[in-house]
């Protein structure tokens, strides 16, 4: 078991906490001074990605199975609250528990670039420098705390909280549509919350742990199932109860994601957005839903997640459908983006529900790619925006001959999106196909979608000859992207042509906790529901 | 004199304290040419030794007083602190609220009508004799007329001191009517007398379920519950601020301690299923409070409504026949007293400025005054149970407690009341931050006294919402009944 420790607090605090002090050090100096803080901000983002970058440097990847204690490295657990027994009200028992195996380090990782990233992109154009950034910083800590906690309340409360800032992030500095949208965001993603929370309530009542004897809201103690009371509410395998919490809890994590059919606020949140911040909350988001799946649904219910496979595999190919032509409809590139992450997510919960080794690293790894793409594709437009003073695709083109520095470093991430071979997304997608048609009944859901993609990919295509080969443009006077641009989207770029070649440097980290959640539902039950 | 009484004597001392404090608020008013600054510090040193004293009751041994008449037990002990705390600040809001602080002149009757409200709230938590109920609802109620009227130029609060009167003494008759019933059933107005007779004997069930109907109608009516809570949105929007915050907060909290010990006490062991149609009432309560608070563009009933769904889920708490079980609600009372009192003390700093009656004048408070703003939204926040608040907290160990019941489905419209409560939260805080100020909207500071009090009650919010494990084990000490 690997352990890191500064100070004497452990790796994972300090990454989770660090945006916050920065947040706490920025709310106590004047509004004034905009400089120092935009640096205060810069500086947490950045002491939090090089621990990041630790983690993932002392990560022992030979560490084998899923959500077990020796899973986890990188433990810090204290008790939080510790109520004893009263009446027929259990003792409850909630701890501190950070711990981080191969998903939460491999997307810390991501959250915490996409963060400094984001940073970095708006230090020139915020108008309430104080408010973005305590906002920004402290959505980072929900977050981050989001994938290290291994213990489901304090999950919850990060899941939860993390939603806050989003809401007041797009309530102040959002389009025009803005209040409706933040308001309709927050109530439907918080909806999921709840739903998630009844969920985790039911789980902690029917828990027993052989250990301490008590009601657990650990996720390794409720992953093992002889810690599950057999005459409980959700005792024994593929009963009506299991079924149905798996589905709540699916359409709980599904609220705060572009799936459809909860996509539309998600897509306007994040077209109401700056791109900016576009480019941080449409990655994380979709980061914290589908590692909540991963988590907790599939472990937590492997039986009722087989049972239900086929209709996932289906809900993924009509997201792919979906989306796909949604995005045909748009000529915004920010709405572009947006859709994009609807068929991404579509194509992430195909792969999902194939359960095999193949489909299931794909998955994650397809998770990460379109995370990096979407955070470059919304960075990319709000750089042409600035730039051309429009989001519309149909009004700046020939900016080939214009800006030759970001034609080449936009090449990266619209043929990443459209799935070229040699760049990461492609890899993803060979793997998880690969793991669809290994599945019998999944045939239909998988040329489904593999039509889908194929025109994502030709509209993505067509896209990037419109907006760098068209005819030029009436404005003359652009100029090329600066050094800063070129820095903030270097390393996406680099990280998009490394994975293409060398996808294992991903895939290492990632493959003991995937076929350790892979084995955990192939154990599970092999009754599923074979299309109708 | 009889040594029972004499005996009683010690264990009475913060009702004995508090009547004094009356009579020596009353003398001073008397007093020509006194400042109202004198009248205000001896109230406030009054309440405050009143609370020292009762905190000092907790320790004492739980035993009958006054021929059976009233209780001391760390239950009532609890709630009388937390009345009194209530009645301390809103007594300091009405020395800043415009409102009540332009009517200097009549301010000793004021205090002296806030002191008896404290001290009907103190009898009724500790009554165990249901005659006694009904005199410490009646003064409370005819000081919560009085309040609410107390600005006689005002129309409005005259409207609703009428409208309170007229229902009050409604609930107070169909209670008093349910009590003759008891009486007749049982022979005893005594609530352990009447819980020993119905376990003993059996009743005829209809006529004990029309007398116990008939008393929760007084106790609902306390309580601002269903079905009576549509009269009581009313008579908050027309009353000032600082009298709408104490009763509702006092009330909810006095109405609990009675609510709590006639069930807990006089059907104990009964065989009288009072659990489910308890449960029932409440989960119509915050449904329909919570659906109703949706359409709301008024601050003080949009407040009112989101108070009748925490006293709902307050009561949620109450689901079983052993008194241990009460620290949900018990801890829900602390939450309540400081969120809402929060709350009001809010938006009587800003009505201080400018007429805060409706949501829409709140446009653009985040640029005006920024701290209050974001004050403001987390107390809002902690009254709709936002995660990290202890609004959350509370309703979260009220869960557990539904749960560990085998009471499901609540669980399931408290979490539905959560959301509906943000839902109205955000039409709030949508104009605080969001949109911007009206034209003629100043720019405003708050003074020093009014941060030190925010903070006071900040802190507990905030606190509460994460380290909440002392004050759980205050609340399971103080979940204990005398004689149960």
């Amino acid at each position: 078991m690997v352990e890191l420790k500064f100070l004497n607090i452990g790796i994972l605090s300090w990454i989770t906490f660090i945006p916050l002090l920065g947040a706490l050090v920025i709310l106590a100096l004047p509004n004034e001074q905009s400089q120092n803080i935009k640096r205060i901000a810069g500086a947490a983002a950045l002491i939090q990605l090089i621990f990041s970058i630790l983690l993932l440097i002392y990560f022992n990847s030979a560490a084998t199975g899923f959500n077990t204690i020796d899973s986890f490295q990188f433990i810090e657990k204290w008790k939080w609250i510790d109520i004893q027994t009263n009446g027929s009200i259990p003792a409850i028992i909630i701890e501190y528990f950070l711990a981080a195996d191969g998903l939460s380090v491999t997307f810390i990782f991501l959250t915490s670039l996409a963060s400094f990233l984001c940073i970095l992109a708006s230090c020139n154009n915020v108008q309430s420098v104080k408010a973005f950034f305590i906002l920004f910083l402290f959505a980072d800590t929900a977050i981050t705390g989001t994938l290290v906690s291994a213990d489901l309340f304090l999950f919850f409360i990060f899941f939860s909280v993390s939603l806050l800032p989003v809401y007041f992030l797009t309530g102040i500095f959002g389009k025009a549509k803005r209040t409706k949208t933040s308001g309709e965001f927050l109530i439907q993603a918080f909806t999921g919350g709840m739903i998630i929370f009844f969920v985790i309530l039911i789980l902690f009542f029917s828990s027993n742990d052989t250990f301490s004897g008590f009601h657990s809201f650990s996720i390794i103690s409720l992953s093992e199932h002889k810690n599950i009371i057999d005459s409980s509410i959700i005792g024994g395998t593929l009963t009506v109860a299991r079924l149905i919490c798996l589905a709540a809890l699916f359409i709980g994590f599904a609220l705060r994601l572009p799936l459809f059919p909860f996509h539309s606020r998600f897509i306007d949140t994040m077209n109401e957005l700056p791109s900016h911040l576009a480019a941080f909350f449409a990655g994380t988001f979709i980061i914290t839903g589908f590692y909540g799946i991963l988590k907790m649904a599939l472990p937590l219910f492997p039986d009722s997640a087989i049972y239900f496979a086929y209709m996932m595999g289906l809900w993924g190919a009509i997201n792919i459908i979906y989306g796909t032509f949604c995005m045909l409809a748009q000529n915004d590139l920010k709405k572009i983006t947006a859709y994009y992450s609807m068929l991404s997510s579509g194509f992430i919960l195909l792969g999902l529900a194939s359960y095999t080794v193949q489909g299931l690293s794909g998955s994650v790894f397809q998770l990460f790619n379109s995370v990096v793409i979407l955070t470059m594709l919304f960075i990319i437009s709000g750089i042409i925006q600035i730039k051309t003073g429009s989001a519309n695709s149909d009004e700046f083109v020939g900016l080939y001959k214009k800006m030759p520095v970001f034609f080449i470093l936009a090449i990266f991430c619209f043929f990443g999106a459209a799935g070229l071979s040699g760049l990461n997304s492609f890899n993803s997608a060979v793997l998880i196909f690969s793991g669809v048609f290994e599945v019998n009944d999944f045939k239909l859901a998988a040329y489904i979608s593999l039509f889908g993609i194929i025109i994502a990919s030709i509209f993505l295509i067509l896209l990037f000859k419109k907006i760098f080969f068209g005819k030029t443009s009436q404005n003359t006077n652009l100029i090329d992207i600066n050094l800063k641009d070129i820095l903030i989207l270097l390393p996406i770029a680099l990280i998009i042509l490394i994975l293409g070649i060398f996808p294992s440097l991903i895939l290492n980290i990632i493959s003991n906790s995937v076929s350790g959640l892979a084995s955990i539902i192939s154990n599970a039950s092999n009754v599923r529901i074979t299309g109708w | 004199m009889n040594t029972e009484f004499v005996n009683s004597l010690p264990k009475f001392l913060p009702e004995i304290l508090l009547c004094s404090m009356i009579f020596i608020i009353t003398f001073e008013g008397i007093l020509p040419k006194i400042k109202p600054a004198v009248l205000f510090y001896s109230v406030i040193t009054g309440l405050a030794i009143i609370l020292i004293f009762t905190l000092a009751q907790s320790s004492v041994p739980s035993q009958k007083l006054f021929f059976d008449m009233l209780a001391t037990d760390p239950f009532s002990v609890f709630l009388k602190m937390l009345i009194c705390i209530s009645a301390l600040f809103a007594i300091c809001y009405s020395a800043i609220s415009h409102e009540t602080s332009s009517h200097n002149k009549n301010s000793a009757e004021y205090y002296i009508l806030i002191s008896g409200l404290t001290l009907g709230g103190f009898l009724l938590v500790s009554s165990i004799n249901l005659l006694m109920v009904y005199i410490s609802i009646e003064l409370i109620n005819i000081c919560s007329y009085l309040l609410s009227g107390f600005i006689k130029e005002s129309k409005r609060a005259s409207e609703s001191s009428l409208k309170y009167a007229l229902s009050a003494g409604i609930a107070s008759a169909l209670m008093l009517f349910g009590i003759s019933i008891v009486f007749g059933l049982c022979g005893t107005t005594d609530l352990y007398f009447i819980g020993n007779f119905l376990s003993a004997n059996s009743v005829n069930s209809l006529t004990l379920l029309v007398s116990v109907l008939l008393i929760l109608a007084g106790l609902c009516f306390k309580m601002t519950v269903f079905p009576s809570y549509f009269i009581s949105d009313n008579i908050y929007e027309n009353s000032s601020l600082p009298v709408t915050a104490l009763l509702t907060v006092s009330g909810v909290i006095s109405g609990f301690g009675i609510f709590a010990r006639f069930f807990l006490t006089a059907f104990h062991n009964s065989g009288f299923k009072w659990e489910p149609a308890i449960s029932i009432i409440a989960v119509i309560t915050i449904t329909i409070t919570g659906f109703a608070a949706l359409w709301q563009d008024n601050i003080k009933r949009l407040l009112a409504f989101l108070t009748f769904s925490q006293a709902g889920i307050i009561i949620l708490g109450l689901v079983s026949d052993n008194p241990a079980e009460l620290t949900s609600s018990l801890y829900f009372l602390v939450v309540f007293l400081f969120s809402n009192m929060g709350i009001f003390f809010c938006i009587i700093i800003i009505s201080n400025k400018y007429d805060a009656e409706n949501i829409h004048s709140l446009k653009g408070l985040g640029s005006n005054s920024p701290v209050l703003a974001i004050i403001f939204c987390i107390f809002l926040l902690s009254l709709c149970g936002f995660p990290l608040t202890s609004g959350f907290v509370s309703r979260f160990f009220v869960m557990t407690s539904l749960f560990g019941n085998g009471y499901f489905w609540p669980v399931i419209f408290v979490s539905l009341n959560i959301i509906l409560s943000l839902y109205c939260i955000l039409k709030i805080i949508k104009n605080i931050f969001f949109l911007e100020p009206l034209s003629g909207s100043l720019k405003f500071g708050i003074s020093n006294a009014e941060i030190y009090i925010l903070l006071i009650l900040l802190i507990p919010v905030l606190l509460f919402g994460i380290y909440f494990a002392p004050l759980i084990n205050l609340a399971q000490f103080s979940a204990m009944m005398l004689g149960l």
